[in-house]
């Protein structure tokens, strides 16, 4: 276990919730975590450099979970974990939201972003919204700019007795290209 | 004399039914006014009543198709349409219906008819163009379903017996006081008054059995097509819903930082109470629920 020092803020059970709604994403869709999350945050100045060269390093000092950081053309830094366990990325996701939460740094937090396959249906993934703490759904279809609708919402069905899920779907605003 | 369809931008079609069938109630008002006043009494009054409706639950399908402008169509015509109702009409066991057409652009369906027999099912070619193949057989499907359940008749027989306690209430005050007492003004009033509280809660109680039977066509429709979210994702695409998920990128909109704090609408409960449909998005969200619960 990361960063364990610095324990959790408290305020994110609605984030660990995934850890049992993996289970009846199994059962119901037969949907597995593909093993791949991150976090992703605006680009600050300052102290928010430094605090982006801690979390490298506590990732780098953690045994089980690999990581990559990758910058996107929209000024967002991406820390993506690769690790087998959801329990592992979500405490690692939620870790690195607590120490950028600490240093002041929270409103730069954009969302985490969970993978998972379908056994039918293939890819999708589950949005956190670290502000208003809900989850949405996110099924990107292979060609260009569109999504399955249909099948983020069989999703959010399957999910909403699990998760604290976002309801209004006006606010399901997609991540295109998704670097993972 | 009662038709379903899918409720949504459509005031064309909507308002050409409600016109069409308010006259005719107007000029029913007038004329059993008029064999009141001429001093006709309550039980032929009735009857006449009841042969009224009768004959527009008989000709109602004519009526409908002749003031939505719905065209009947062969095979030869519209193959596509055809091979979804010949699909469905075999795995639900029903007679086939007509099939008609209505050209424009505003995506819209109903059924109508008397019986099982001489249904018909009626699109758009706005419908036809906006869905792909499945979600036009869920919509089909949901149609066939209140040709199935017998809901034209089930809606006619409601409005009967609303119009029945109407007259009951308006010649039940007339007798009790006396059609030329001295109060003939107040007891008029008075008379006028229930009359209008009879009509309005039976319009209201029509309402809601209409809305549940809406339920219930989702639920069967769906049930026949076996995919639930298929005729979910029509009612999306028909109300426009589906324009409201978002396609621009989340960082995007986070650069413009004002999106966060607009407030969900939240229903208007007295619109639900006056509607014949039940509010889309639960509709929706029944459906996804359904199709939740088989996987």
């Amino acid at each position: 276990m990361i960063f364990r020092s610095r324990g959790s803020s408290g305020n994110n059970t609605s984030l660990f919730a995934l850890t049992q709604a993996y289970i009846t994403l199994d059962v119901r869709l037969n949907a597995r975590f593909a093993g791949n999350a991150a976090l992703c945050i605006k680009e600050a100045t300052g102290v928010f450099n430094s605090i982006v060269e801690d979390v490298k390093a506590f990732l780098d000092a953690s045994s089980d979970i690999s990581h990559r950081v990758e910058n996107d053309r929209y000024g967002y830094i991406w820390f993506i974990l690769s690790t087998d366990t959801i329990e592992g990325v979500v405490a690692a996701v939620d870790a690195i939201a607590d120490t950028f939460t600490e240093y002041g740094f929270k409103e730069q937090i954009l969302a985490s972003v969970f993978a998972f396959n379908a056994e039918k249906r293939g890819r999708f993934y589950l949005i956190y919204n670290h502000r208003s703490n809900r989850f949405y759904p996110f099924a990107p279809s292979s060609r260009g700019r569109e999504r399955d609708v249909e099948f983020e919402m069989l999703i959010y069905s399957i999910l909403k007795d699990e998760l604290v899920l976002e309801k209004d779907r006006s606010r399901w605003y997609p991540i295109w290209g998704i670097p993972f | 004399m009662q038709r379903y369809e899918w409720k949504k931008r459509d005031m064309g079609i909507t308002m050409r039914l409600m016109l069409c069938f308010t006259v005719l109630a107007v000029l029913y008002f007038i004329f059993l006014s008029v064999l009141a006043y001429v001093g006709v009494g309550m039980i032929p009054l009735i009857f006449i009543g009841g042969f009224f409706i009768i004959m527009q639950y008989l000709l109602s399908d004519r009526i409908v198709l002749w003031s939505t402008g719905a065209k009947i169509v062969s095979e030869y015509e519209y193959p596509r349409l055809h091979a979804i109702v010949d699909r469905l009409v075999a795995r639900a066991g029903l007679p086939k219906p007509r099939v008609a057409v209505m050209h424009t652009d505003v995506p819209n369906a109903f059924a109508t008819g008397k019986g099982r027999r001489s249904s018909v099912v009626a699109v758009t070619t706005g419908l036809m163009r906006i869905l792909n193949d499945e979600e036009l057989e869920g919509v089909i499907a949901h149609e066939l379903a209140h040709i199935k359940n017998r809901d034209v008749l089930a809606i006619t027989l409601a409005s009967i017996f609303s119009t029945i306690a109407w007259y009951v209430m308006h010649y039940g005050w007339y007798s009790s006081y006396g059609y030329r007492s001295r109060d003939q003004a107040g007891g008029l009033i008075l008379a006028i008054i229930i009359a209008m509280i009879t009509w309005f809660v039976s319009f209201l109680i029509i309402r809601a059995i209409s809305r549940y039977r809406e339920y219930i066509a989702d639920r069967d429709g769906a049930l026949l097509t076996g995919k639930p979210s298929r005729l979910a994702s029509a009612l999306m695409k028909i109300s426009g819903m589906m324009s409201r998920i978002p396609e621009r990128d989340l960082r995007e909109v986070e650069a413009m930082n004002a999106f966060f704090i607009i407030p969900a609408l939240s229903g208007d409960t007295l619109s639900r109470l006056f509607s014949t449909h039940p509010p889309v998005e639960d509709r929706i969200r029944r459906l996804m629920e359904m199709e939740a619960s088989m996987h």
